[in-house]
């Protein structure tokens, strides 16, 4: 899921690399349950009411993938940005805190 | 140790005699410290060189000789002072010694008294010794006071005066300590042979020393007398003077004699034993040297060091002195954080709200400036929070950590005490070193162990600080999920993101579907999670690609982005990307040429300058390193440098052979220039590369404004976000984008303008403000704001500081060749005709432009509509309005003449036909609008100002008052009555939507009854946008429901 197990740099960016793998598999999961969540909300502003009731009707996860990916412009651009927007949220609240 | 080696250990202890040996000898306390005397006394009891009772008898003493030696002249003096003291003085001579000299024995030999002695000897002694904190300390004292005398708290000088009868628990047996993992029952039948209770003996402890590893308890055991007498007849008999053997100083007491009190039995028991014994008797032994040599009598014989050889050195150990290098804890903040999370619990939901309410268009500047000020708000509460909570894991670890490190303290100590009793060959009173040998290999094993101890506190630090990193950010997710959820349960039912979101967030199949779209697509296009995630680096990157520029793209953005982070205000992005690492990447690049090396080089230094100012100036760091990186990203993509040391790279940006002599505009870096990325980025869009710097500087003001603040990155679910979410939805021209997606644009121009964002050439009245927000169809607009979305919608808000890095932040103020608010709009070149453009009827004579709808804007529109009616020859009251156009959303004639016939209609609907305020001359037929129709009105309007003493050239806009202003007055002949002055105040409002507005507004709105209401939004929607004031239009739009208008 959103493979930020396998993303050395991003992981080092919140400095949970080299931790121990359980907390590490904890705070990913953290992570990946907030992108999804954030994901989520930022496709809802995005689709139309069709669209909305196009991608409910899908029952196939294949086939609601690649509805995301045809009808959804730019849609891996935006898991990336939501990545992002959680990595510089995390870093900007680490500034505050650690100053 | 076991119970008879340590009796065995007391016997010889006892065997001491204070007739030969005294510690007092020689101590004058008119010159010596007695606090050191005291100590000293202490040490040997601690140490068991001397029973409690004699340390007691010792301190007695000494405090004796320091009271007689201070109150030298006043030795006879009678006072209560003097007489406790003598009282105590002689109780304790009885206690010690069995006398008494007041023949009170019952009364002065109490053995609760003398337990409470001892046990407040123990306790100092753990305080000393750092075990235990003064504050335990006290509330250890204050039990065993209490067990004592349960009914008083005697101190050690009035408790013989006070003293109750004493308790019933018999005579102390004995006394051990007990460490976690061993059993106390067991050692209690192990010493008194019965079964926990017990019943010839009883236990009870006097404290717990913390000062261990695990929690160490003290346990006194005491022999009841067989009889079931109490205490005092035993404690009698216990110091029966002729008994000698139940005196301290007897040998034989405890070991041979079982029935007899006071035997003196204290340990430690450990599960293992073994080597806390061998430990134990190790520092006995070096104590009882210490305390031989303290005394001055140096009667060897007194001591246990048969061995002492007569020619020898004799030197004092000491203690190991090594200190606890722990902070203290700061515990103070617990309650702030509770403070904290209740202030964050409060605030969710209002920002999850606002949240919901700020996602798709329906969000209007009421809401986003709360959406802002709560969103602010929360982020300076959450970091507090995490701050806190970060604080107390740290010191909640430290404290743990705490107990290692005074654990090891102890261990280093102990062992420095072993090295040096090696070093002197085994026997501090007969070595050949001297005292100056072993301070100085004192010295050395201390230091040693300092940096031992300090390698290992920094290991278990840095632990720490690992640990307290994970919980942070499970804090923040946490945090962070929670803030997701209530904005999805704040989402309103019946909205299309509230259905989306329910649709998707409990199907599986669909939530599934999401999720490996997502991990496909990253995987398919390795999307820059590494060179594109820290805000900054992402809009650097995406410059050079949106730019097309092929060859080293990548690498400049990567530097660009490695510039962005290290140059973080964030220490710890810092501490992730190493100057090192920039380096590194520097040379890897296969660059054109050495010099380029040489540029990249001097661009580092510049960075590095860059890096070391305050944090006031993280702005300019953020911006100069994203610059700069820019600035590298432009070298190495492909713009033409050939040879940097003669010539300039392009128009603007000049590099010389010697870094100090490069000099690199920030302003006008090659990033801007032809050829860099925002450039080609910019111009691609259909942008006039003269155009691209107000592009930049509009979001430069943007990103001041958002991306500097805590929490900024959140503004991608504002209008920011929205912004590049139409951007990425309708990838064409913003004048081909739906009309909603349009007239969201327009607001945000018109909400950037409002907050200053906007540079005073696109602000109201000014050119490109009017063309962005009455046309939206001019080259300028589409570009820029085709160009700003993107960068937003690429990266966050935060992008746009890389963005602007990329310019630069500390350019000097753009230099704008437009026109100010009094100019004319421009119209679009010829060359470059819009993209969409409508046939629109350039309102040639109006001024200023429409943006400006005050009472003075109308009453100019209302001149200037009269002059072109004038001059298209509608002035005949026959003409019909087929010869107006075209439509009110532009200025133009037409615009003015649908206003006029709306007002006409409403002045009919309202029976306005006094001939005192309308013109005789007007026909109220509404259908008909006529020059002369428009003419009468503007005579009428005029008319009417005149006579209200309202000078219409004078009147200005925003705050003007009904009397001074002609659509004021004009408000307040229609309104005045039903909506009051400040209904007035209202209408005409031009300064735009602002919280006080709003507040305003609110109040204002419903006081109103429903039929004036109606009639407010009719007028409103009538006459089009530019009737009543901007702040109520607005406000109407955003409160008001459409159906309902």
């Amino acid at each position: 899921m959103f493979d930020i197990a396998n993303n050395a740099e991003f992981l080092t960016a919140i400095g949970i690399n080299n931790a121990p793998e359980d907390v590490k598999a904890k705070l990913i999961a953290g992570i990946e349950n907030l992108a999804e969540k954030k994901l989520i909300t930022r496709l809802s502003d995005i689709v139309t009411d069709e669209q909305a009731e196009q991608f409910g009707s899908i029952t196939d996860e294949q086939e609601a993938a690649n509805w995301l990916n045809t009808n959804i412009p730019n849609f891996q651009e935006i898991v990336t940005e939501v990545l992002a927007e959680i990595k510089d949220d995390i870093m900007q609240h680490k500034a505050a805190v650690v100053g | 140790m076991n119970p008879s080696e340590k009796i065995s250990n007391s016997n010889e202890q006892n065997s001491h005699d204070p007739n030969k040996w005294d510690i007092l000898s020689g101590y004058d306390a008119s010159k010596d410290s007695l606090d050191d005397k005291l100590l000293e006394i202490d040490n040997a009891a601690r140490f068991g060189t001397i029973s409690p009772e004699k340390a007691l008898e010792y301190r007695r003493k000494a405090e004796e000789a320091y009271e007689n030696a201070k109150n030298t002249e006043a030795a006879d003096a009678s006072s209560g002072e003097e007489e406790k003291m003598a009282k105590l003085r002689t109780a304790v001579e009885i206690a010690m010694n069995g006398d008494s000299p007041i023949g009170d024995k019952e009364k002065i030999d109490d053995p609760a008294q003398r337990q409470l002695e001892n046990d407040l000897l123990n306790i100092d002694d753990m305080l000393r010794s750092g075990r235990i904190t003064e504050e335990k300390a006290e509330q250890y004292r204050k039990e065993v006071r209490e067990r004592a005398y349960p009914t008083e708290t005697p101190t050690s000088n009035s408790s013989l005066e006070t003293r109750p009868e004493t308790i019933d628990k018999g005579e102390v047996f004995a006394r051990f300590q007990i460490a976690s993992g061993a059993s106390k029952e067991a050692e209690f039948k192990r010493l008194t042979g019965e079964d926990w209770p017990g019943e010839n003996y009883y236990a009870e402890t006097y404290g717990v020393d913390e000062g261990y590893d695990e929690p160490i308890e003290n346990w006194t055991i005491y022999k009841r007398n067989a009889s079931g007498q109490n205490s005092k007849s035993e404690a009698s008999e216990a110091v029966d003077p002729s008994k000698d053997d139940e005196t301290p100083e007897d040998g034989n007491t405890a070991e041979n004699n079982e029935e007899s009190d006071g035997i003196d039995i204290e340990y430690i028991v450990e599960p293992d034993e073994g080597d806390i014994s061998e430990a134990a008797e190790a520092l006995v032994k070096d104590t009882d040297a210490e305390v031989a040599e303290a005394s001055d009598d140096g009667d060897k014989e007194a001591t246990d060091s048969e061995e002492t050889e007569e020619n020898g050195n004799k030197v004092d150990l000491g203690e190991g002195t090594l200190k606890n290098i722990e902070d203290t804890i700061d515990e103070d903040k617990a309650e702030r954080l509770k403070e904290v999370e209740d202030k964050i619990d409060k605030m969710l939901p209002e920002l999850a709200e606002l949240y919901a309410k700020n996602r798709r268009i329906i969000v209007g500047a009421k809401n986003r400036a709360d959406f802002i000020r709560v969103r602010d708000e929360y982020a300076k509460l959450l970091d507090e929070s995490l701050k806190l909570k970060s604080e107390a894991t740290f010191n909640a670890g430290k404290s743990e950590l705490s107990g290692k490190l005074q654990e090891r303290v102890d261990e280093l100590n102990q062992q420095i005490q072993t090295q040096l009793l090696e070093f002197v060959g085994g026997d501090p009173n007969n070595t050949t070193k001297t005292q100056e040998e072993v301070d100085a290999e004192k010295a050395r094993l201390n230091e040693e162990a300092e940096k031992t101890l300090r390698a290992e506190y920094g290991d278990m630090i840095k632990e720490l600080e690992a640990n307290v990193n994970a919980e942070f950010l499970n804090n923040y997710l946490e945090e962070a999920a929670k803030l997701e959820d209530a904005t999805i349960d704040a989402l309103d039912n019946g909205t299309i993101c509230r259905k989306f979101v329910n649709k998707v967030i409990n199907n599986k199949v669909l939530k599934g579907a999401l999720i490996a779209a997502a991990a496909a697509g990253l995987a398919f296009t390795g999307v820059g999670l590494a060179t594109g995630i820290a805000a900054g680096t992402m809009s650097v990157g995406l410059s050079y690609t949106a730019g097309g520029v092929a060859l080293g793209a990548g690498k400049g953005a990567l530097m660009g982005g490695l510039m962005s982070r290290q140059n973080s205000k964030n220490s710890a992005v810092r501490g992730f990307v190493s100057e090192e690492e920039i380096k590194a990447q520097l040379e890897s690049i296969d660059s054109q040429d050495a010099d380029t090396s040489n540029v990249a080089n001097w661009l580092l230094e510049q960075y590095s300058d860059a890096k070391d100012q305050d944090l006031s100036s993280n702005r300019k760091r953020t911006a100069l390193s994203a610059g700069i990186g820019a600035a590298l990203g432009g070298l190495m993509s492909g713009v033409q440098i050939n040879n940097v040391d003669t010539h300039e790279v392009t128009d603007k940006v000049r590099v010389g052979t010697e870094p100090d002599k490069v000099e690199i505009d920030l302003y006008d870096n090659v990033d801007v220039a032809r050829g860099g990325g925002m450039y080609d980025s910019f111009t691609q869009m259909g942008g006039n590369p003269d155009d691209l710097q107000q592009a930049l500087d509009i979001a430069h003001n943007i990103d001041a404004k958002y991306s500097m603040v805590p929490g900024s990155n959140s503004i991608t679910a504002g209008y920011n976000g929205q912004v590049g979410d139409f951007a990425h939805t309708y990838p064409g021209p913003i004048s081909e984008w739906p009309d909603v997606a349009q007239s969201y644009m327009r607001e945000v121009a018109e909400e950037w303008a409002r907050q200053g964002l906007i540079p005073s050439h696109i602000t109201p009245g000014g050119p490109i403000y009017d063309t962005i927000t009455r046309t939206v169809t001019d080259y300028v607009p589409n570009a820029f704001m085709n160009f700003i979305a993107r960068a937003t919608a690429t990266a966050g808000a935060g992008a746009i500081g890389g963005v602007i890095g990329g310019v630069g932040a500390e350019r000097s103020r753009i230099e704008v060749d437009s026109p100010t608010q009094e100019t004319e709009p421009t119209t679009p070149s010829p060359e470059t005709p819009p993209q969409n453009a409508e046939p629109v009827t350039p309102p040639e004579s109006v001024e200023p432009t429409s943006t400006e709808i005050s009472g003075g804007a109308i009453n100019d529109q209302l001149e200037a509509a009269k002059r072109i009616a004038e001059e298209r020859g509608i002035n005949n009251p026959s003409d019909t309005p087929e010869s107006v156009e075209p439509t009110s959303t532009e200025i133009s004639g037409g615009a003015i003449n649908d206003q006029l016939e709306a007002a006409k209609r409403i002045a009919e609907e309202r029976g306005i036909n006094n001939p005192s305020d309308t013109p005789e001359s007007v026909e109220p037929t509404s259908t008909e609008i006529s020059g002369g129709a428009i003419n009468d009105q503007l005579e009428a309007a005029k008319r009417i100002a005149e006579e209200r003493g309202i000078n219409p050239e004078e009147a200005e806009g925003n705050n003007a008052t009904p009397e001074t202003n002609t659509l004021a007055g004009f408000i307040a002949e229609e309104f005045g009555d039903r909506v009051g002055e400040e209904g007035v105040r209202i209408m005409t409002d031009e300064t735009g939507i602002n919280e006080e507005n709003d507040l305003r507004i609110n109040d204002w709105w419903d006081s109103l009854d429903e039929d004036t209401k109606r009639d407010v939004l009719q007028y409103e929607l009538s006459l089009g946008n530019s009737t009543v004031g901007q702040a109520l239009r607005v406000w109407l739009r955003e409160n008001v429901a459409p159906e309902q208008r």
